[in-house]
């Protein structure tokens, strides 16, 4: 009967005022200018004023130890903070990754110099990582990557390319998945690690690519004998694989897997309270129901993360399912409130409308695609 | 009642279960063979009592261990009157009732009033209740009655009652009572507001059944894994198909879902954010339900559909008890309202408070 029980949160009076205070933060930012509320904010929205006002807060790396520039609260407030600057639809893609996976990646598997250089920047807002995963000839078969480092004295030489790289353009570093030893067909696995790659390396060529909103926030990047130094391996050579999947739990079942078109469904139920005989009560009616299901199972999957539980089949179920709601967010919206969706439109539900559309196709691509984590539920339940 | 006390429990129910309810004896009530005697059982391992203060006091459990037993019966498609029971008996103790002996059911309906008359020292009771759930096996109904110029909460013996017979998608017997100016010499009735009367029994009821259905779902689940490993086809199992593994990790998600709404919901009994928590699972259990049934059938094939196969004791019941304490548009409304009267400047502020 316990089989994917997800603990049920209840969040404490400290952690609720604490809530109040990063709304009241981002209302009063809000307020004067800094940002402006987007739809997927959280893979579109650049700025590095607003990184570094975070920064300021303490609401990056909120978790990681003191000593490294961190706030050491809890996987709960982090959780809220996240939460709330996607409500709001804030700028936050800048230290998005970093924050997200490379902190949590070095602090387990980094060299207490790594520790000591990056996170303490990273915690500042000042410092933005890319994640170097997919290959223009391996997309969900990730294991296929060709791109390899070769032994050099002092460090490695980097050759290949990546692809579909969020904020490349923009980052300053990027976590590199590379082969360090040939491909073995019978343990495709075998011979990964992680490089730190710094962009203004030479021999780096990015070439932005124009996503369906004609913005180019992803990218394809080619490494053409780029020195890479010792000293920025990650953990072990060879146990790269192992090493990039664990960040991926981290990926899978966070608020951003739910809320990247909210601000769609607040505007749509402040014309509900305008007008009482609003005609798609019902269905905006069903998604606030389906987000506070939703909500509970993030939120359940974010406790058992940080007691070190392992979350895979629960974290990819979420991804799975809130994905899915993000788009069903504006497809539903447009089908009860005639309107003409437009990136440049003068009204904000139309221009949010817009984003949700386009991005859409994404959500359910983006850190594995629905149908290879289908492939691991299923698995899962078999065994 | 402490973590371990209530795994005991609930195994030692499992147990009861698992000896006392099988396939064959759910199908043979739906032929109109009721099982009296896993009923007994239940009795002697004062199970019955469930819901009852003197339950309360002599086990140390908490009113919640109820709705985890319920997932159980859920689990088994228990073709008795469990639920009804559990409701009545928290109900009863709550508006201080005298005991109630036997079996219990309710109807608690603003439209559906019974009207009581006295003459001399003899109440009657006249009116028709419609759709009341086991009615015919059951000794006494809770429910609303128009005595005087007011309406009160009663408890009323089924003793002198007719029954027009009738049962839900699932074989559940679902009978209309009718009471032809039965004469009672005494009867049990309180003050109550009838309106919040009614709300306070549509969402215990909801939870009850959201018990159930997420008890149903859970096996639906289990029954789909199992098919999926043991059926064969074109030389391979089920399970070992893409297209069914996509199949089973979407029902894998609308099952944990509905459990986790539904744990939600248990956890906020008796706390504020109670009727909005309660609201949303039993939407959610509805809408959930049409979805897991239509993939779970899909895997199982041609077999599914049949009353040798135990997965139509599941299904249909999940279907029938969609219907069960409000179906979509009362749940809608209720969660409108309850986020339009506590609304705090946004909906984001509204649903995180």
């Amino acid at each position: 009967m316990n089989k994917y029980s997800l603990p049920i949160v209840e969040f404490t009076e400290e952690e609720k005022n604490f809530r109040l205070e990063v709304r009241e933060f981002l209302e009063t930012e809000k307020a004067k200018g800094t940002f402006e509320t987007n739809c997927d904010s959280w893979l579109s929205g650049y700025s590095r004023e607003f990184s570094e006002k975070l920064g300021e807060k303490g609401w990056i790396g909120m978790t990681w130890p003191k000593k490294y520039g961190g706030g050491e609260r809890t996987a709960i407030e982090r959780y809220i903070v996240i939460e709330e600057l996607l409500a709001i639809g804030a700028p936050v893609a800048g230290h998005w990754f970093a924050d997200r996976q490379t902190g949590p990646l070095l602090l387990r598997y980094g060299t207490e110099e790594q520790k000591q250089f990056f996170l303490p920047k990273i915690a500042k807002g000042k410092l933005y990582f890319a994640i170097g995963l997919s290959e223009p000839n391996s997309g969900s078969d990730l294991a296929s990557i060709s791109t390899k480092a070769e032994k050099v004295d002092g460090g490695w030489l980097l050759n290949g390319s990546k692809i579909w790289t969020s904020g490349a353009h923009l980052a300053d570093y990027m976590i590199v998945l590379c082969r360090t030893s040939p491909k073995d067909e019978k343990n495709r696995h075998k011979g990964m690690s992680q490089l730190i790659v710094d962009m203004k390396s030479e021999g780096i060529t990015i070439r932005p690519i124009k996503y369906l909103t004609g913005e180019a926030h992803f990218n394809e990047v080619f490494f053409d004998n780029v020195f890479v130094p010792d000293e920025n391996v990650v953990g072990t050579i060879g146990n790269g694989w192992k090493q990039s999947m664990a960040e991926l739990a981290f990926e899978r079942s966070g608020p951003e897997r739910i809320l990247s078109t909210y601000p769609i469904l607040e505007e749509m139920f402040q014309k509900l309270l305008d007008d009482m005989n609003f005609d798609g009560e019902d269905e905006i009616i069903d998604l606030v129901a389906e987000l506070i299901n939703l909500r509970f199972m993030s939120i359940g999957v974010a406790e058992m993360l940080q007691k070190n539980v392992d979350v895979n089949l629960e974290a990819a179920i979420v991804k799975d399912l809130g994905t899915q709601f993000e788009r069903k967010v504006a497809e539903v919206t447009r089908s009860v409130y005639p309107c003409i969706p437009s990136l440049t439109s003068g009204n904000r539900l139309e221009r949010l409308l817009a984003q949700a559309i386009l991005h859409g196709p994404g959500f359910t691509l983006r850190g594995g695609t629905n149908e290879i984590l289908r492939g691991i539920i299923a698995k899962g339940l078999i065994a | 009642m402490s973590i371990n006390m209530q795994e005991i429990l609930l195994d030692s129910v499992e147990h009861i279960l698992k000896d006392h309810c099988s396939r064959e004896l759910v199908d043979a009530s739906e032929e109109g063979n009721w099982p009296s005697e896993l009923w007994e059982v239940l009795e002697e391992a004062q199970l019955t009592l469930l819901g009852k203060k003197e339950w309360t006091e002599e086990f140390g459990g908490e009113f919640k261990t109820a709705f985890e037993i319920l997932k159980l019966m859920g689990k088994y498609a228990a073709p008795i009157p469990i639920a009804e029971n559990i409701l009545v008996n928290w109900i009863g103790s709550k508006y201080h009732f005298d005991d109630i002996e036997g079996r219990s059911t309710l109807k608690v309906d603003l439209e559906e009033k019974l009207l009581v008359e006295k003459q001399n020292e003899t109440y009657i009771v006249s009116g028709k209740l419609n759709k009341v759930k086991w009615a015919r096996i059951c000794h006494q109904v809770l429910t609303l009655i128009d005595f005087g110029d007011q309406t009160h909460l009663s408890i009323i013996p089924l003793d002198n009652a007719q029954f027009e017979k009738n049962q839900n998608l699932a074989g559940e017997y679902l009978d209309d009572i009718v009471f032809n100016n039965v004469e009672l010499h005494s009867i049990q009735f309180r003050e109550v507001n009838p309106q919040s009367m009614v709300a306070e029994v549509k969402e215990l009821g909801a939870l009850a059944y959201a018990s159930m259905m997420t008890g149903a779902m859970e096996e639906i689940l289990e029954l789909s894994v199992l098919y999926s490993k043991e059926r064969e086809q074109f030389g391979r199992p089920l399970h070992r198909f893409q297209a069914i593994q996509q199949m089973l990790a979407s029902l894998t998600g609308n099952v944990v879902s509905g459990k986790t709404i539904t744990e939600a919901a248990i956890n906020a009994l008796e706390r504020e954010n109670f009727n909005l928590i309660v609201a949303v699972a039993k939407l959610r259990l509805n809408r959930l339900s049409g979805t897991i049934n239509e993939i779970a059938h899909q895997i199982h094939g041609a077999i599914g559909v049949t009353h040798e196969h135990r997965l139509q004791q599941m299904t249909r019941r999940l279907w029938a008890w969609r219907e069960e304490y409000g179906s979509e548009p009362y749940w809608r409304e209720k969660i409108k309202h309850n986020l339009t009267n506590n609304f705090k400047s946004t909906l984001w502020g509204t649903i995180t408070t």
